[in-house]
């Protein structure tokens, strides 16, 4: 009813006039008269004239006194007797875009866009989600100042995508408010109000469908719905499923479109989309290159943009330093600086980062700031390990196959590609397990001539589980076993069908070539072109069925075989494939193998092109079993403690969230029942836990937990989904068009403002402004006409002033 | 509660000065037994040839002197002019309501008594001068003081004496006054009345009485400045002077009630005196006195003689 309640007692002024007009009755001035009788016969005749004026006056400045005061305490209207007759209950219903886009600084700096290439803070800390906030304060004190009973549900859009994606559609757990009764004083957003935007790149979609919900669950005599977002196109690019959703709506139902956007209609926005180690085998003292990946998502090209790439060490801390940002150790790297980006393009660079101690570190990329600053920094984790084992079963009867490999995994000297080959007969496949096989990193089958189903089945359990196959079928080869044993299970590219002889023709391309598809592990020989394997002959090869491919049954991630060399005729000679988290590599041919009918049947092995295919080849098989170097910050958040034999199970952690300045704290963990601690972001948000903004916060954070070696600090990095970095604005028209038969309104955030402090208060200021001064006016009226105000003699008092004067002076 | 009155010096020398030129004149021949300036309506007695003038037209024939006319072939008009003492009465209201524009200060001469003290004073001290007899009566509900008209030398101070010794007090019932001052007064003459005729009973019936013996009667209307322009503010309780009345209000609501009111009692006034041939003058004791005086004998002295 007021908008400043303290102020209504000023009412009490009323009381004023009264208690002016009973004192000036008793500080009357006693005046001795003699025309005693003509007073008397004035006031005889004007006594009852007298005493309404007298009494309209002083209703009148009572009426200005209650005025004045219901203008200063900011009246609405409305009130409680509004409530006791049956004020009509409202329910409005906000949806808070709060995803990445709505923590755009307005202004449209155009950090890193443009012809000079500098990078600046963007103009102002205005964001569109600052004014989707200020916009829900001004509903907010409007309906608080209304008399009629007022509810107010608040939905935040990233909340409502978390909670559904834990395959719950309940309002009571994503919203920040249900329902709460808006009342003058009260403050239910407080809590709301001291947000900022989540990390999540969620569309409005789920939300609006919980807030249809609502309108059901809660009846109310007005039910508004209220949509606060920035209106990018990313986010409303498929405005169908809002439509729909929609749809449902009563048609009384009125939809208020807030853009909170702001005039920055094409901001510069610079974001890494990607940041992560290539595969590879990520042992310690071996460089890993990383591939960094930046996109321009403004209208205008990009020039000179100066990425910092950091390397965080953690040399085996043993404790979080909660004073720091992270208890690694920063190194700055230098790094090239990109010429340009065309607008909507898309720039990979990759850098090369060394280092010697083995364990989990960190990789971070930042970008100079521009309109959207949480995509411009994005984390990676890089664990390295020390050489590890490889199995390398070697059936050639001259051994020359299990040399050429190892001695490209192991040549000897300061050299160090991060295994260790083991090279053992056939004889050892015989009864082996998938736990016996997984102690290795990579596994190598060369010239092995027959192998049973169960060696078969545990190297498709080791693959499954993360292992690395890799396969050279000699000339000895069991068509059969292998079909058998080895297509089957999906393990082949297809069934074996015979030897492929390649005939030799002088003046013919290369014998061997990069296949069609696309892989790293070809990459560099796909960069070196076709000359590249000029010295390579191939005489043979298995060739395979047209239909042998074979799917492995029971795994969803089998991957299709990609081809990575094809001989000159267009057979197939090495494919690979993903089983599970494993990575197959079959090459149809030992690398080494001859034959007796056909001799030779390649030179590759003593060619260059073999080690960088061989080395290619093993960091594929390595990254089968290689940890994640990043969660989306609506991953689960778990523990990876290192596993081997004697390692103690951690039975709770620390997590200390991203922080961009310190000091930390750490939230525990507590481990769960089939597995370490872990936490999953929705289920804590199902939970009513408070603590979800800070597993879903971005950037590197760390674990803390104890093991059996000690206390071990991991880093973690979170990321976001970088696509929401699209800054570009919706075309209103094409939304309201988009939802037809809703009766939906568009209203900037500023006109929105607008619109509330009128409603609240200017609409009814102004009429209380009309009303007090009309009443002023009546009050001077009545002041004159009951002459409490001086004025001149008229008419026959006048003349009888001049008769006596005229008289007198005759 | 009545005001007491002690001033000296109601005989003002700035006024005394200027109507000592000017001669005081009564509208009609009035009886007279003194000889004295002012014609006596009575021919045939103690008659004395004064002059002869030429005839002019209105003059009686009977006072045509046929004699010089045979001689002369002329008309001439032969005056036998008795001259008489002229009896001035003066009354002066010393009801209550005179006493309204007292402060209070010894040298104040702002009530409406002083102001009427100060007309008696000079008026009489005219007459005095002229020979002629002059008597005071002072009145509210009666007669309050009274002194017989003499032409003596030590009656301008007697007279003097008795307006200082008089106070406003009471209300006023002017037509036993009246009748009481008729008996009073033996033969004819000039009655001056001044009063503000504010709470005055009977004031027609009385000047009417008066009027029906035959005396010349003038009457100086005397209203302070407060009372013509009622020009208050602010709440005020207004008691009554000559009573227990009494009234709580907002002046300026009332004031033009009260303008209007006063407007028609004066109106009313001043037709009356004309229905009676009186000599009626409105004063404001903020008029300049002398200027009154002149002014009031000026005009008598221009009025026609008027014949009952």
């Amino acid at each position: 009813m007021f908008l400043y309640p303290a102020i209504a007692a000023g009412f009490a002024l009323v009381a004023v006039p009264p208690l002016v007009h009973l004192i000036n009755l008793l500080r009357h001035r006693r005046q001795q008269w003699a025309a005693m009788d003509f007073l008397l016969a004035s006031y005889r005749r004007q006594r009852k004239w007298i005493r309404l004026r007298q009494f309209l006056l002083l209703l009148t400045r009572v009426a200005l006194a209650a005025l004045l005061v219901a203008m200063l305490a900011g009246w609405t209207g409305g009130g409680p007797v509004a409530k006791l007759i049956g004020g009509q209950t409202h329910h409005h219903i906000v949806v808070l875009d709060d995803s990445i886009s709505m923590g755009a600084i307005g202004g449209g700096n155009d950090a890193g866009v443009g012809a000079d290439g500098d990078a600046g803070v963007g103009g102002g800390q205005t964001t569109p989600y600052t004014r989707a906030l200020a916009a829900i304060a001004d509903l907010t004190a409007r309906i608080a100042a209304d008399g009629s009973p007022h509810q107010l549900t608040v939905i935040r859009t990233s909340r409502a995508a978390l909670a559904v994606s834990t395959g719950s559609g309940s309002a009571d757990s994503a919203a920040d408010v249900v329902a709460v009764e808006i009342t003058p004083g009260a403050d239910p957003l407080k809590t709301l109000m001291a947000t900022s935007p989540s990390t999540l790149a969620t569309d409005p979609q789920s939300a609006i469908a919980m807030a249809v919900g609502l309108v059901d669950e809660i009846p109310a005599d007005v039910t508004r719905i209220y949509v606060a977002s920035d209106y990018r196109t990313r986010d409303w690019q498929s405005p169908d499923r809002i439509a729909a959703s929609m749809a449902e709506l009563p048609p009384e139902v009125e939809v208020k479109l807030i853009d909170c956007g702001g005039s920055d209609v094409s901001a510069a926005n610079l974001a890494i989309t990607g940041l992560s180690p290539q595969p590879d085998v990520w042992v310690a003292g071996v460089p890993v290159t990383m591939r960094m990946t930046i996109r321009n998502f403004s209208t205008r090209p990009a020039n000179s943009i100066a990425p910092k790439i950091s390397v965080v060490r953690y040399d085996s801390p043993s404790s979080v330093d909660i004073n720091a940002v992270h208890s690694g150790v920063s190194e700055d790297i230098p790094a090239a600086v990109i010429a340009t980006i065309p607008p909507g393009g898309e720039v990979t660079r990759t850098f090369q980062v060394f280092v010697a101690s083995p364990g989990v570190h960190a990789v971070s990329v930042t970008l100079p700031n521009d309109a959207l600053q949480t995509d411009n920094r994005r984390v990676c984790t890089l664990p390295l390990s020390d050489a590890e084992r490889v199995l390398v079963v070697d059936g050639s009867s001259d051994g020359r196959g299990g040399l050429a490999i190892s001695s490209v995994l192991d040549p000897g000297s300061q050299v160090r590609v991060g295994a260790i080959p083991e090279v053992r007969p056939p004889s050892i496949l015989r009864g082996i397990t998938a736990d016996e096989l997984s102690t290795y990193r990579a596994v190598y089958l060369t010239d092995i001539d027959t192998i049973d189903a169960s060696a078969a089945e545990s190297l498709l359990q080791y693959v499954r589980r993360g292992g690395g196959l890799a396969m050279f079928i000699g000339p000895g080869a069991s068509v059969d076993a292998y079909n058998s044993a080895l297509a089957d299970r999906g393990l082949l590219p297809g069934r074996l069908n015979r030897v492929s002889k390649l005939d030799r023709a002088d003046d013919s391309p290369p014998d061997l070539a990069v296949g069609s598809s696309r892989s790293f592990i070809t990459d560099p020989l796909r960069t070196a072109g076709t000359s590249a394997f000029d010295l390579v002959a191939i005489n043979a090869s298995w060739s395979l069925m047209p239909s042998g491919d074979a799917a492995v049954a029971g795994d969803a991630n089998t991957g299709d075989w990609r081809e990575l060399l094809v001989r000159r005729d267009g057979v197939p000679y090495a494919l690979s494939r993903a089983i599970g988290e494993g990575n197959v590599v079959t090459v149809l041919s030992g690398p080494a193998s001859s034959s007796d009918a056909l001799g030779d049947w390649t030179n590759w092995s003593g060619d260059p092109t073999f080690v960088v295919f061989l080395l290619q080849s093993n960091a594929a098989l390595y990254s089968g079993a290689a940890p994640s170097t990043h969660r989306l910050v609506t991953d689960q958040l778990v523990v990876a403690p290192e596993s081997g034999e004697g390692s103690v199970p951690v039975t709770s952690a620390i997590y200390y969230r991203p922080v961009d300045s310190p000091p930390r704290s750490g939230i525990e963990v507590a481990a769960t029942a089939d597995g370490p601690p872990s936490v999953d972001p929705a289920g804590v948000l199902i939970d009513a836990g408070g603590s979800l903004d800070d597993f879903l916060a971005a950037g590197l954070g760390e674990w803390s937990y104890v093991d059996g070696e000690g206390g071990v600090v991991r880093p973690m990095a979170s990321v976001i989904d970088p696509s929401d970095g699209d800054l570009s604005p919706v075309d209103p028209a094409a939304v309201l068009q988009s939802l037809p038969g809703v009766d939906a309104s568009w209203v900037t955030a500023a006109v929105w403002s607008e619109q509330n402090s009128r409603r609240s208060g200017s609409t009814l200021t102004l009429v209380l402004l009309g009303l007090m001064a009309a009443l002023l006016a009546v009050e001077q009226m009545l002041g004159y006409w009951a002459s409490y105000h001086a004025r001149p003699l008229t008419g026959r008092a006048a003349m009888t002033r001049s008769n006596a004067t005229a008289g007198a002076a005759a | 509660m009545p005001a007491k009155f002690s001033r000296d010096g109601y005989l003002r020398g700035d006024v005394t000065a200027r109507i000592r030129r000017l001669e005081l004149t009564a509208r009609r021949v009035v009886e007279g037994f003194l000889a004295g300036s002012h014609r006596s309506p009575h021919f045939g007695q103690s008659i004395e040839f004064v002059q002869h003038r030429h005839y002019a037209p209105g003059d009686e024939i009977r006072h045509i002197d046929w004699k010089v006319y045979a001689r002369q072939d002329k008309l001439h008009i032969k005056q036998y002019e008795e001259e008489t003492n002229l009896r001035l009465h003066l009354l002066v209201d010393r009801s209550a309501s005179m006493a309204y524009g007292d402060d209070g200060k010894p040298d104040s001469m702002t009530s409406k008594f002083d102001y009427a003290a100060s007309i008696a004073a000079s008026l009489a001290y005219l007459s005095l001068r002229q020979k002629d007899a002059c008597g005071l009566s002072t009145f509210d509900t009666a007669v309050g003081g009274s002194m017989p008209a003499r032409s003596s030398s030590g009656q301008l101070q007697r007279l003097l004496a008795m307006l200082d010794a008089t106070g406003a007090d009471g209300r006023t019932a002017f037509q036993g006054v009246a009748s009481e001052v008729a008996r009073a007064i033996p033969r004819r003459g000039l009655v001056v009345m001044i009063s503000d005729l504010l709470g005055v009973d009977d004031l027609v019936e009385g000047l009417r009485m008066l009027r029906g013996r035959g005396h010349d009667v003038a009457i100086f209307h005397v209203l302070h400045d407060d009372e013509m322009d009622f020009q208050f503010d602010g709440a005020t309780r207004f008691e009554s002077l000559e009573g227990d009345d009494f009234l709580q209000c907002n002046p300026k609501a009332l004031r033009e009630g009260y303008l209007q009111a006063l407007d028609e009692f004066l109106t009313d006034t001043r037709a009356a005196c004309s229905r009676l041939a009186i000599d009626y003058t409105a004063v404001r004791t903020s008029d300049p006195l002398s200027a009154v005086m002149a002014t009031f004998l000026s005009r008598r002295q221009g009025l026609p003689n008027l014949r009952h």
